[in-house]
């Protein structure tokens, strides 16, 4: 064998090496600053600790490790590396129903379930208009999500536009641009048990999903119901995205461009792309969030900061990588 | 290992693509199918690999196709289509080891035992070296060499192949076929779809000529392909000669008179 596998390893154990540095580095970074002795003391550190910051930075590892999961997922389902978690209308849908929620002051759980359902509800549509069509699955799939996406979205700004504009309009506009905020215990519950459903099988047919991403007529060839496959990577990919923008908000970035960055790092087969995406999913969010929490007193939304710190980044990636392979 | 092919049929709602397809493939055959564009080769064998819902019956060893599931069907017939240039760039020993999906459990991954059996098929088609290569970064010759090495991992009897020596150089059209001829002799039972009536000439036990859906001719090489059933096939004069070459003789064909 040549060095490619032990390469693979060893860049795997730094990920998570980094990841591990940056989820302790997240505990004691904030406005309110703590220090260890503190956390052995006692006292309001230890408050502040358990119920603003862990939460919150568990709901970013969860949300981070989510909207990876599903880009690589979707990615691998249509064949198409440039695909991202919202392809199939989840993360619009989401949108709608939390601009819905706030428009009628759901009360901040009713908005979170109106977001989860509604994100579920626009796949489900996309996927049963695809199901009737007679065009090719793949392509009627696409061509609904992109429908019932705008549909959705053309339904938010109308929400907009029709918001009191002293506070429901900054509310929907501050929530679709996502943040971690706002996040409680509830908020970490509520996104861990559909994110942990969903990537769940995921994880284990990962080997399964490299047969996706080859021709229809060869998948079926080499053995596997592609139909029911393709079902159940959609139903899990779409519980956790949705899951995870019912909580968030929209945050870009995460679920398109990580899984390219672990294919330039890890390679192509989904046994080792899956792991990957999750953890190098949960750093990026992390980090970002870290950087939203420390710098800002305003606190910058994710969704704005995601390409703020990504873009340089990933140039300096894109760089690198090209050099990578042409030796 | 056998296919039988009884009175198949396959229509759209407006046209017959096939009618009344009747043969047995037995094993060790090596099997040339020619037809123009649009007689129906593509739609033949996704009808053979259970694909399609056709007229008649199709079935491996006595067992009607349709009764398989993907899995099984898998273990009997494996399909090696064109090799394009993939959108993942997964690496040949992963793209050969695909080929053991159709055994493994639902959550179960190749194992090292796979992953020797795929070195030892690589290494007997001579590419070995290239197991950590990218599939995008070899040949096409190399890369269809790969599709035949995943093939052969599925341990199927009967292997399907559309156009495989399509978009290769000479040098490589001749080493697959010869790849092919080999499995062939080892008892696999083969059928390749071709445009060049030489490949089928040269290589094939057998031709089944297919035109508008229906079978032509079905026979040897010789008595299927005479200049005949070529000029009218194509719509263009052929011709056809005997050559003498260092191992006896070999019928070639070529248009004009």
């Amino acid at each position: 064998m040549t060095g490619e596998k032990p390469k693979i390893g060893a860049r795997f154990a730094v990920l998570c090496a980094g990841f591990i540095i940056i989820l302790t580095a997240s505990v004691f970074l904030g406005r309110y600053s703590v220090s260890v002795r503190e956390l052995i003391d006692g006292g309001t550190s230890v408050t502040v600790l358990f119920n603003i910051r862990l939460p919150r930075i568990l709901a970013c590892v969860i949300v981070g490790a989510a909207l990876s999961l599903a880009g690589v997922s979707y990615q691998g389902m249509f064949r198409n590396p440039m695909v991202s978690p919202d392809i199939l209308g989840a993360s619009s849908g989401a949108g709608f129903g939390a601009a819905l929620g706030i428009l009628l002051s759901f009360g901040y759980l009713g908005i979170s379930v109106s977001a989860f359902l509604f994100g579920l509800g626009s796949v489900l549509l996309a996927w049963c208009i695809s199901r009737v069509s007679r065009l090719d699955q793949t392509l009627s799939m696409v061509l609904s999500g992109i429908v019932v996406s705008s549909l959705f979205s053309a339904s938010t700004s109308f929400i907009k536009l029709i918001a009191d504009t002293e506070n429901t309009l900054p509310a929907i506009t501050y929530w679709l641009m996502g943040s971690m905020s706002s996040i409680k215990w509830r908020d970490t519950l509520f996104v861990c048990i559909p994110v942990i459903v969903g990537a769940v099988p995921l994880f284990l047919l990962r080997w399964r999903i490299n047969i996706l991403t080859v021709s229809e007529d060869e998948a079926k060839s080499l053995g596997v119901n592609t139909s029911a496959l393709r079902t159940v990577v959609i139903a899990c990919a779409t519980l956790i995205t949705a899951a995870s923008v019912a909580v968030s908000g929209m945050i870009g970035w995460v679920g398109l461009v990580i899984p390219h960055f672990c294919r330039l790092m890890f390679g192509y087969d989904y046994r080792r792309l899956i792991p990957a995406s999750a953890v190098m999913g949960a750093a990026f969010l992390l980090a970002v969030d870290d950087i939203a929490r420390v710098i800002t007193t305003s606190e910058l939304p994710l969704g704005i900061l995601t390409s703020f710190v990504g873009a340089p980044v990933f140039v300096w990636l894109i760089l690198k990588g090209g050099a990578a392979r042409e030796h | 290992m056998s296919i039988e092919l009884d009175h198949v049929s396959f229509s759209y709602p407006r046209r017959t693509v096939l009618d009344d397809v009747s043969f047995t493939a037995g094993k060790g055959e090596l099997i040339a199918l020619l037809g123009p564009n649009g007689a129906g080769k593509s739609t033949l064998f996704r009808c053979m690999l259970g694909f399609l819902r056709c007229g008649g019956s199709i079935s491996i060893d006595g067992r009607g196709i349709r009764s398989f599931t993907r899995a099984e069907a898998a273990r009997e017939l494996a399909y090696i289509p064109q090799a394009v240039s993939p959108v993942f760039n997964y690496t040949v020993l992963d793209t050969v080891l695909m080929g053991v999906t159709g055994r493994l459990s639902l959550a179960e991954m190749p194992g090292e035992e796979h992953r020797r059996t795929a070195m030892d098929i690589l290494d007997s088609l001579g590419i070995a070296g290239l197991a950590d290569r990218g599939c995008g970064q070899i040949s096409g010759g190399e890369r269809q060499l790969t599709l035949l090495a995943r093939a052969l991992i599925q341990n199927a009897g009967i292997l399907i192949m559309d156009e495989p020596t399509a978009n290769l150089d000479y040098g490589n059209q001749h080493r697959v076929m010869e790849r092919i001829s080999a499995l062939s002799a080892r008892g696999y039972t083969v059928i390749f779809s071709t445009h060049d009536p030489n490949q089928a000439l040269m290589h094939a036990s057998r031709v089944l000529v297919l035109s508008d859906g229906r079978i032509m001719t079905d026979g040897s090489p010789a008595s299927s392909l005479t200049e005949e059933t070529l000029s009218s096939l194509y719509g263009i004069p052929v011709s056809r000669r005997r050559v003498d070459t260092e191992n006896g003789g070999t019928l070639i064909c070529f248009p004009g008179k």
